[in-house]
Formats: structure tokens, C-alpha cells, sequence
């Protein structure tokens, strides 16, 4: 393995991972859905995946799925709940589900002794988390083993993003954003497509958090609280959130800033805040704009031809 | 013209029964009643504030009505959502434009064209033919709506950066690609000049003539006059007056409530 | 069931010092119809002048409290400059001091020799007031535009990130503790089994007052009819000849004091002061202005009462782990079963 790689591996890691977590807040938000609910849902994905792989023989590539759909499974009477909320409603219940998660997390086990004869059963272990055994890393076809599902996830969620964006799918996602009474009047289903877009959303968060618990080792509530659906949300901001090319190129800044900036590191928060505000009010568009590059292109192409002229 | 019409054709489109519409208080129209018959174009016209895009807004399923009802064919439009309304071929324009700025002029009209679509996400997600198919179908075939109204030239540009007058043809295209049987135009000439009304109006007429049932708002009385087969007048909210442009034109009432002050 | 006349008193004066919180919070909803996110940290950041002025000021906590309202109040002014006025309207003032805040924030966190970490700050902050005094002056801004949907609550989550890391860097991450000896704890007997402390009546008096004068100075004076004008319709206003912009900035104000105030008294009230303070209370806060309306000053007010009272019951009687699942199980029921509120869909113009 080349040194560059084998020094930045976790970096890497938590690129791929962000990266999809990125693309899966673009769904919601390329709806006009401002949903903070998916630090939730990769926590609702990460701890069913460490409870599978830790207590049972299934591999990770397997326990992803059940993951992925008891996120969906939650999601979809959650979003016929709040989905017919707008903005800042929206927003705030999400927000509040992401916190329920987290207590629920926390607190999960006192629940489940009540149910349960053993009263020291332990599942979630509140603060703690579970704690994945350590595997050493091996090498398979260049890439460490940890990288290849993130890479493969990564993929075939890129190509789902991107499919759906170019097709009739993602226009009727795009023209709910930018006005629901009229899509609405088309005959578009909003409800519908606004749940299809929260499902789909969850889902794929889900599906980040499991492949992330082996990656993490240590799954526990304080890795998915507030900051962490912040996170997820300057991904897509700093990105844009027009097209599905923003939340790689956001999560990837985002991600490897502090590693390149190590003087930042302590102050990562600060950046992100400065980076999500900066953005939102000097670049409304994200980083890929493409109205923005277009306007580019054409002031530095306008200005070459007439310079070549003169 | 409009009561030999009916004799013919007994069965209206779009039935309005005693319609009443109050906002906590404020009464936007009241015990509101007439039929528009199939083929026909109706005029709605009234003063400002009458409570004409009110009741178009009704009609769609935006707002619930507080009292009557609203029938399409006999069946009842009372209580469905608007997506459903759409779906039996109702569409409708907006007094102050609303199309999708961020999409592309065919994008717009490809969203109207949506029902026509069978492909399902996962068929889409693996570009199965069917959903391949339907977009290129549907691409082509609101391109050639485009193509009707003069504008295939600007398909590709993004609607937020056409004309007003543009905006305007643009959102009916939309409302056609929905291939409706009853089309709610809500004052589709304002702010247009007069070239661009004039276009409209002949592009109007063909409409008119492919047999579409229109229910028009419009301020421009000419057009109205001349395009209408039945006119409805509405003045704060009730219905004084309804016939031919004619008999509407020399209603004592209506020159008081309405004309009179132009 | 003895405990509950003492488990009332709690929730009322925790209540009360919600109410002072929610007040702020819902009054800039009801003016600009934003969520200012960043109120948390505002809170967070009056308990801690509170703290400065007592431990390293030696001032006495009756100056302490004002000024720690004052300073709130002007971080909520700034607050409004840097993170929602440059969405309505971007001027040359608004660049300015974005530039000089961003050499406040390399003063305060970069690696600086103490008198080069002074030079910095004291240089980002006189860019800053110079900017901020351009920005109030100027008339014709850079970029004005319809407020993007979404942009001003995200805009200021961005804000809360950056107040709750400076206050890390300046005091930790731990929890720090008023000095003991600050006020009196005899508690006073009120019953049989309940007792209030000296503090706590101290927040009950305190909340009580300002909301008095919170409601006198929005139905009242000058000011508040402004405030009111906007809250009904900015475009008016603007016609009538109101400088809305200072009204707004006097609203962000009042909002900014009132947190900070909140902030010093539960921050007295348990004398327990940590950067994320403000977290729960935002939380808390967000449930009281749904319940209450948003942009209801009075319903905020009972709502906070009702809030602070499930609080305190469900960690008495339940489960103190469960006491926010409780607080966010009323904020989803209500935002689902009457998203205008409990206590009707009344604006500031009602109050």
C-alpha cells in the first residue's frame, strides 16, 4: 500500500462515509426539506449493525441491510407525521426525533430490562456504547478491507443520486423545492414524493452509520447528537445543494480541512460554523453552483475572446 | 350562442352548486352557482377583490370550500387534494407566475407531463427501458408543445431567465402537458403588451378550437368578449350576472358594478 | 405525593427563567420570521460575563446582572449584523465586519504571544465597530434580495458553533461554579414541606420584573409600536417611514438581553456553567415558542410555565434521563396537533 494511503487511511475512511452522509441530507434538502433527522438515523444504522455484528456470525455487508431497513421502517411513519411541515417546523421536529434517538440510546437499556427477567441485561450500555473488538487491518487489492465497502456504498449511492437527479424523479423533486402549490396543481403527489425523498434519505443515512461502526469501534450517543446533523448539513451547504456533485465536494473539504489545516483541529467547530456561514451568505449556491461556474466560464471565456480581438 | 349550446349538450363539464367561501369572517364569494358545458369557454370576470381567483383556487382543491359543491363530470371535486383534481384533468396558470425557475423551459413542461409517466423508481434506478422510453417520449412530445406555442427556441434555457410574456406562454404549456379537459387560465394577458396579448389571444382560439373547456380570468375585456361563450360576472363575491358577452355586455348591473367605472 | 408543593415551586421558577429565554426567542420570530438558533449561545454567553464580571471583575452580582444583559444584548445586535442582515441586505458594511470579525476569531483562538493576542483582538474589534457603524449608515446595499428559504436558521446554527467553541477556548469545557460565598442559602420555609431558596426567589422576582417590563415596553412605548409594525408588516413600516433596520437591531437587542438574563440566573439558580448550556435550553425553548405560538410574547410566557413544570415533574416522578424525550414528546405532539400553537396563532401585534 503506497505510504500516502496507508498514513490517511481513517481520513479516507471518514470521507467515504461523509460523503454519503452528505448525499443522503442533498435528497431531503433538493426537496426543500430542511430535515435534521439523519445524525438519527445513522445512529438508528450504526448501533443495529454493532448489535448484529457483535452478538451474531453475520458480516458487515449483510447487517447492512436490516439496518437500512429499520431506519426506512422508522422513517416512514415519521415522515407522514412531520413531513407536513414546512421550514423551520420541520426543522425543529426533526431535531427533536434526532434528540429522542439519542435518549433512547442512552437510555435504552432501562427499557429493555423492564421487559426482560435478566435486570444487569446490557445492550446499548447508555454512555458507553458498544465497543467493537479490534481487527487488524488487511490489505485486499490495494485498499484496506475497512475502505472497500465504504468505496462500493459510496458508489452505488453516487449512481443513485445522480440517476435520480437526471430523471423524472428528481425534476419532480426539484420543482417541489422550488414551489410546492404548483407542482401540486400538476398532479404531483407531494406528500408522496416529499416521503419517498425522507425514506430514501434515512435510508442511505443508515447505511453510512453501519458501515461506519467498524470504521468507529466505539458506537456510542455522543457521536450523533446535534453537532453531528450539523455536520452532515454544512456537507451539502458549503457543496450546494442543487446538484449532486456539492455534498462529495463539501464532505470532502469538510473533512479533510482540519487534517490538512492541523492548526484548525482544535478549533474545528469554529471552522465549520465559519464555513456554514460564510457559505450560506457569500455563496448561496455551494461550491458547485453550476449557474455560478456557468457565469464563470463565461466572464473569463468573454473576457479572453474580446482580449484576443483587441 | 351559449344557451343553444346547452340544448345540445345537456351534461356540463364543470358544475359550480352554491359555492360559499369564508375566511374566519370575510366572505370571499357566496352561494355561487353556474355550469360550464364541455368544448365551451367560459369568462369570469369582476372587479378586483371579487373573489375570482378565489374560487379558481377552489376549483383546484387549494383551498376546502365552507359551503356547496364543485362537480367535474358528475363526480364531485369536494375534498380531494389538488394532485387528485390534476388527475381528472383539471390544470390551471397563476395570477402571479409560477413556474419553476431553477428548471429548464421543457423541464417545466416535462413536470406537467409527469402522469403520463408508468416508470417506477426502481425501474428508473436501473434505467430499465420503460423509464428510458418515457423520457425521451415525453421529452419529445413536450418539445413539440413548445413547438405550438412558438417557443421550441428556448427550451433549453432555465424558465426564471425568460421574458415575462415568455413565463406567461411557458406556464400554459405546462398546464397543457397535463392534457387537461378543463383548463383554469387566472388572467393570463396581465402584463403583457399588446403584440404579446394579441398572440395569446390567437393562440387562445386555437385552443378554443381543439374543443378544450376554458374557464378564463382576465381583466382584458376585449379578449374576454371575443373569446368567451359565457360570461360570469362576480362582484364581491356573488354572482350578478351570466349569459352571452352580448347580454352580459348590457346588463344594467354589471355596467353599474363593473363597467361602469372603466 | 408529599414532595409535589415543593416540585410546584421548582417549576415555576424554572419556568420563569424559561419564559425570559423563550420571550427573545419568539419576539425576533414575530419580527423577522426567523429562528435565531444562536439564542442558546446567547444565554450561554450572559451567564458567563455574569461569571467574568463576579471572579475576575470583582464586581458585585447587582452590577453584575446588568451588564451581562447589556453585553448579551450587544452580541445579539452583532449577531443580527453578521448572520441575518447581510441575507436581507449585504453592504460594504457587512464585509467590513465580517473582515474584522474574522481577526477577532484569529485573535481569540490563534497561538499568539499575549500582547500580539491583544494587539489582534483589539484591531478585529475596531474593524468590526467600524463596520458595523457603515453598515447602519449605508443606504445602498451591495446585494439586497428575497431571504433564501432555509438561509437565516442555518446561517445561524453556523453562529451557535462559533459562540459555544469561543467559550470553550476561553473557559473549558468543564463546569464553572460561582464562588460559594455570592449569595445567601438559607432557604426560606414556605409550608410545611416546601422551601424556596434566596436564589431561586431571586430568578422568580427577577423573571417576573423583566417580563412586566417587556410587556410595558412592546405595548407601551414608541419602540414597541415599531416593533409591533414590523412584526405586521415590514413593507409598511418601511413606508411610514420606520427605520426598520434599527428597529430590528433594537429587537435582537431586547431578545439578546433577556437571554443573557435567563442565562445568569439558571446559571446562578444551579450555579453549575458550561459552554453548552445553552444546548438544552434551546431545545427547551424551541418546545416553549411552538407551544406558545411563534411570535406569541404571552403565549411564549404560559408555555414556558407549562414546560418548565413538565420538566421538573417528570424528573421528580419519572426518570431524570427522560426529562427532554418528555419535552420533545409535547414539541412533536403539538407541532402535529396544532402547529400555531396551543395558546392561538397570535403575533407581537397581540402580545
Amino acid at each position: 500500500m503506497p505510504d500516502f494511503l496507508s498514513h490517511n487511511i481513517t481520513v479516507i475512511n471518514f470521507i467515504l462515509i461523509n460523503m454519503a452522509l452528505g448525499l443522503s441530507i442533498y435528497l431531503t434538502l433538493s426537496t426543500g426539506l430542511l430535515s435534521l433527522a439523519n445524525a438519527g438515523f445513522m445512529a438508528i444504522g450504526a448501533y443495529t449493525t454493532a448489535l448484529i455484528i457483535t452478538r451474531t456470525d453475520i458480516p458487515l455487508g449483510v447487517a447492512i441491510v436490516p439496518a437500512m431497513l429499520l431506519a426506512a421502517l422508522v422513517a416512514l411513519p415519521l415522515g407522514m407525521l412531520v413531513l407536513r411541515l414546512r421550514d423551520v417546523y420541520l426543522a425543529i421536529a426533526t431535531l427533536g426525533f434526532g434528540e429522542i434517538v439519542r435518549i433512547a440510546a442512552l437510555n435504552g437499556d432501562k427499557v429493555v430490562r423492564w421487559f426482560s427477567d435478566n435486570k444487569d441485561l446490557i445492550v446499548f450500555n447508555g454512555a458507553e456504547g458498544i465497543t467493537l473488538s479490534y481487527v487488524t487491518p488487511k490489505i485486499v487489492l490495494g485498499l484496506p478491507d475497512s475502505t472497500w465497502p465504504l468505496l462500493i456504498y459510496l458508489l452505488v449511492v453516487t449512481y443513485l443520486a445522480f440517476t435520480l437527479q437526471n430523471s423524472r424523479y428528481g425534476r419532480v423533486l426539484a420543482s417541489i423545492r422550488q414551489d410546492e402549490t404548483a407542482a401540486h396543481t400538476l398532479g404531483i403527489d407531494v406528500v408522496r414524493y416529499k416521503l419517498l425523498a425522507f425514506v430514501l434519505s434515512a435510508a442511505i443515512a443508515a447505511g453510512a452509520g453501519a458501515l461506519s461502526a467498524p470504521v468507529m469501534r466505539v458506537i456510542d450517543p455522543r457521536n450523533y447528537v446535534f453537532s453531528k446533523a450539523v455536520d452532515i448539513l454544512a456537507y451539502a451547504v458549503l457543496g450546494g445543494m442543487t446538484h449532486w456533485f456539492g455534498p462529495i465536494v463539501g464532505a470532502t473539504v469538510l473533512t479533510s480541512l482540519p487534517e490538512i489545516l492541523s492548526f484548525l483541529k482544535d478549533q474545528r467547530d469554529v471552522a465549520n460554523g465559519l464555513i456554514i456561514m460564510i457559505s450560506t451568505i457569500y455563496l448561496p449556491g455551494g461550491l458547485v453552483d453550476p449557474k455560478m461556474w456557468r457565469s464563470l466560464a463565461k466572464f473569463v471565456l468573454g473576457r479572453n475572446t474580446s482580449g484576443s480581438t483587441a | 350562442m351559449y344557451r343553444d349550446m346547452s340544448l345540445i349538450e345537456p351534461k356540463p363539464l364543470l358544475e359550480i352548486d352554491g359555492v360559499t367561501k369564508k375566511f374566519g369572517g370575510v366572505v370571499a364569494f357566496e352561494d355561487v352557482s353556474f355550469n360550464i358545458y364541455p368544448g365551451l369557454t367560459c369568462g369570469l370576470i369582476g372587479p378586483n377583490g371579487a373573489g375570482k381567483t378565489t374560487l379558481l383556487n377552489a376549483i383546484s382543491g387549494l383551498i376546502p370550500l365552507s359551503m356547496g359543491e364543485i362537480r367535474l363530470s358528475g363526480d364531485t371535486l369536494s375534498g380531494l387534494p389538488p394532485h387528485k383534481i390534476a388527475a381528472r384533468g383539471v390544470s390551471r396558470t397563476f395570477q402571479n407566475i409560477r413556474i419553476f425557475p431553477e428548471l429548464s423551459v421543457v423541464e417545466n413542461v416535462m413536470i406537467g407531463w409527469h402522469l403520463n409517466n408508468k416508470g417506477t423508481l426502481l425501474e428508473t434506478f436501473f434505467r430499465l427501458p420503460r423509464s428510458r422510453m418515457e423520457d425521451r417520449e415525453s421529452r419529445k412530445s413536450c418539445l413539440g408543445l413548445l413547438a405550438d406555442l412558438g417557443m421550441e427556441d428556448l427550451s433549453g434555457l432555465q424558465a426564471g431567465a425568460l421574458s415575462y410574456g415568455d413565463q406567461r406562454r411557458l406556464e400554459i404549456a405546462r398546464a397543457l402537458a397535463l392534457k387537461p379537459r378543463l383548463l383554469l387560465l387566472d388572467e393570463p394577458a396581465a402584463g403583457m403588451n399588446r403584440r404579446e396579448t394579441d398572440e395569446l389571444f390567437e393562440f387562445l382560439v386555437m385552443l378554443k378550437n381543439t374543443a378544450l373547456t376554458i374557464l378564463i380570468i382576465e381583466h382584458d375585456m376585449d379578449v374576454i368578449m371575443r373569446i368567451s361563450d359565457q360570461v360570469v360576472v362576480l362582484n364581491f363575491g356573488v354572482k350578478i350576472a351570466e349569459g352571452s358577452p352580448d347580454s352580459v355586455r348590457n346588463d344594467r348591473r354589471v355596467i353599474e358594478a363593473y363597467l361602469g367605472e372603466e | 405525593m408529599t414532595q409535589l408543593p415543593q416540585q410546584l415551586i421548582n417549576g415555576v421558577w424554572q419556568g420563569a427563567a424559561l419564559a425570559l429565554f423563550a420571550m427573545g426567542y419568539t419576539l425576533v420570530f414575530g419580527v423577522l420570521n426567523v429562528v435565531n438558533l444562536a439564542h442558546g449561545a446567547t444565554f450561554m454567553w450572559g451567564a458567563f460575563i455574569a461569571f467574568v464580571c463576579v471572579t475576575k471583575l470583582n464586581l458585585s452580582l447587582w452590577y453584575s446582572i446588568p451588564v451581562a444583559m447589556i453585553g448579551a444584548g450587544f452580541m445579539g445586535v452583532l449577531l443580527d449584523r453578521l448572520a441575518f442582515k447581510p441575507l436581507r441586505s449585504l453592504t460594504a458594511g457587512s464585509l467590513v465586519m465580517w473582515a474584522g470579525f474574522l481577526v477577532l476569531l484569529t485573535g481569540m483562538l490563534g497561538d499568539w504571544s499575549p500582547g500580539t493576542r491583544r494587539v489582534v483582538i483589539l484591531s478585529g474589534s475596531v474593524v468590526l465597530l467600524a463596520g458595523l457603524i457603515q453598515d447602519f449608515r449605508s443606504v445602498r446595499p451591495l446585494r439586497q434580495r428575497e431571504v433564501p428559504h432555509l438561509a437565516p436558521m442555518i446561517s445561524s446554527i453556523g453562529a451557535t458553533f462559533i459562540l459555544v467553541s469561543l467559550a470553550m477556548g476561553e473557559f473549558g469545557a468543564q463546569v464553572s461554579r460561582f464562588p460559594m460565598n455570592l449569595f445567601p442559602i438559607k432557604p426560606y420555609q414556605l409550608t410545611s414541606n416546601a422551601v424556596i431558596s434566596p436564589i431561586q426567589a431571586l430568578v422568580l422576582v427577577l423573571s417576573l420584573t423583566l417580563m412586566i417590563i417587556l410587556h410595558l415596553l412592546i405595548k407601551r412605548t414608541q419602540m414597541g409600536r415599531a416593533i409591533r409594525g414590523i412584526a405586521w408588516s415590514e413593507r409598511t413600516s418601511r413606508l411610514l417611514g420606520i427605520n426598520v433596520d434599527f428597529v430590528i437591531a433594537q429587537t435582537f437587542f431586547i431578545s439578546g438581553a433577556l437571554a443573557g438574563a435567563a442565562g445568569v440566573l439558571l446559571g446562578l439558580a444551579f450555579n453549575r456553567l458550561e459552554p453548552t448550556m445553552g444546548h438544552e435550553v434551546e431545545l427547551a425553548g424551541l418546545t416553549v415558542i411552538i407551544v406558545g405560538g411563534m411570535g406569541s410574547i404571552g403565549g411564549a410566557a404560559l408555555a414556558a410555565f407549562l414546560v418548565g413544570m413538565i420538566r421538573v415533574l417528570s424528573v421528580a416522578y419519572i426518570d431524570s434521563s427522560f426529562r427532554d424525550a418528555f419535552v420533545f414528546g409535547l414539541l412533536i405532539l403539538v407541532l402535529l396537533i396544532r402547529p400555531s400553537g396551543m395558546f392561538g396563532r397570535s403575533k407581537v401585534s397581540r402580545a
